[in-house]
């Protein structure tokens, strides 16, 4: 597990979180020698874990999507997920969820794991729209289709507006789809509205009772098992660039690896700036405009018991829906809610309290231009 | 080595790579494509424990020879022949 004497690997994957473990497996698999890099101590990255005051913590993770119960057939993602990488259904510990809505003001869309939910809260309020809606369903690309669609950058929102006649209904989709996967104000790219749609609202959300440490820990496992090596707490500080290509990496030690192929899985802008020298043709990428912050409190589980059931809420206090970086530190008008503990838990599963999680959007240069001691925990 | 023997081990590495699949009641001489939920990825993992179990190399224009148990028998048997 960790790593060798040895500096030459066939590949060298950049970040310990979700993909760079994924791909670390399946390389691995193929009989690569292989190492993953990881500056923090904890894997995950943006789906890592943390703990404060005796009680444990996702840092993003509201619900697995692409939950599908186990056995289904047709190659949906999580079944390939699984089999590609070689790990049991049973690994991942998928709770799945009770209910979900999206709610805007005086109209609500219930969802579940089960896509005729929706549906029949579509038909009862948008009766107008229903027609429009199942023959945008009938025609959203699969998965596989929407990653390689020729026409995958194009407006999500205008997509919804050829078949749905209801600018109410348009904007409660979009809430959720948005919040769940658009780096773009006020729309999602083509391609990703399928992924979603298909991914939140026709398959559906399921947890781990202990939440994401369970699946990071099946992959770390899976990973060892194939042979792969890992070091922690070292970062990278220079992609060493020869004739047009990555040859070697210059570690937070002083250290230096070679390599055939390194994988970053740390952003585009992060690599960009690891690069001994730029490519002259190379426009340095563009952060996203949009970012989040999240408020968890918890709460005795009596409280809410019969009042709250669901599991997610997508909310807008206001139409139209408004998806774009706030002037001010928050926008508290929409966002997600996720109540962890409203999964279908059993048995010695079920939470001893509650915690609601709200997620919202934030204005990023307004927080870095705060002290961070006067909102630390 | 038989043809009921690279038939087994076929199945065997099938079993591992897809271990949802009822590999019972697979017919030899139907495409496992139409019988199995296996994608080409699925396949890629086949040719990867040939070589990683057996040492045994098949090119990606080969690939085709794999479709069903039959073919496999007859393509795999004397690459696994000369092997043994």
């Amino acid at each position: 597990m960790q790593r060798s004497e040895r500096s030459h690997y066939d590949v060298v994957i950049i970040g310990c979180g979700l993909s760079g473990l994924a791909a670390g497996i399946r390389l691995a698999h193929f009989g690569k020698k292989v190492l993953i890099l990881e500056k923090h101590n904890a894997p995950g990255g943006l789906n890592s874990f943390y703990s404060i005051a005796g009680r444990k913590y996702d840092v993003g993770l509201h619900a697995v999507t692409n939950y599908v119960p186990r056995g289904t057939k047709g190659g949906t993602p999580l079944m390939r997920v699984l089999r590609q990488l070689r790990i049991d259904w049973e690994d991942f510990a998928l709770i799945p969820q009770k209910t979900s809505r999206i709610q805007f003001p005086g109209v609500a869309l219930n969802f579940d794991n089960d896509f005729q939910t929706l549906e029949a809260s579509v038909a009862a309020a948008f009766p107008k729209s229903i027609e429009g809606f199942r023959k945008m369903v009938s025609i959203l690309p699969t998965f596989d289709e929407a990653l390689s669609h020729p026409n995958r950058s194009t407006s999500g929102r205008a997509f919804l507006k050829t078949y749905i006649q209801d600018p109410v209904l348009i904007d409660m989709l979009l809430c959720a789809l948005c919040y769940y996967g658009s780096a773009r104000e006020d729309d999602i790219d083509f391609s990703q509205l399928a992924v979603l749609f298909r991914s939140i609202l026709m398959e559906g959300f399921a947890r781990p009772a202990e939440g994401i440490r369970r699946i990071i820990r099946a992959l770390l496992d899976r990973y060892r098992q194939t042979g792969g090596e890992r070091q922690m707490k070292c970062a990278v500080t220079a992609l060493n660039i020869k004739a047009g290509r990555v040859t070697s990496l210059t570690l937070s030690t002083g250290e230096v690896l070679t390599a055939d192929t390194v994988l970053s899985s740390i952003g585009a802008v992060e690599t960009f700036n690891l690069l001994s020298e730029k490519p002259e043709a190379a426009k340095p990428p563009i952060p996203g405009a949009l970012s989040f912050v999240e408020t968890l409190s918890h709460y005795p589980l009596a409280l809410t018991q019969g009042l709250w059931e669901e599991t997610i809420v997508f909310f807008s206090d206001h139409y139209p829906f408004c998806y774009r970086a706030p002037k001010e530190l928050i926008d508290p008008g929409s966002g997600v809610i996720c109540l962890s503990h409203n999964y279908a838990f059993k048995g010695e599963d079920i939470p001893t309290e509650g915690c609601l999680r709200v997620t919202a959007l934030a204005h990023p240069q307004a927080w870095h231009k705060l002290d961070a001691s006067t909102y630390a925990v | 080595m038989t043809k009921a023997d690279v038939q087994k081990i076929v199945l065997d590495i099938i079993a591992d790579i897809a271990p949802d699949e009822d590999l019972s009641q697979v017919k030899p001489d139907v495409r496992l494509r139409d019988q199995l939920e296996l994608d080409s990825m699925d396949f890629l993992d086949i040719v990867m424990e040939l070589r990683k179990q057996y040492s045994v190399h098949v090119p990606e224009d080969e690939y085709i020879h794999l479709a069903s148990l039959d073919s496999c028998a007859e393509y795999l048997l004397p690459k696994l022949a000369a092997k043994a």
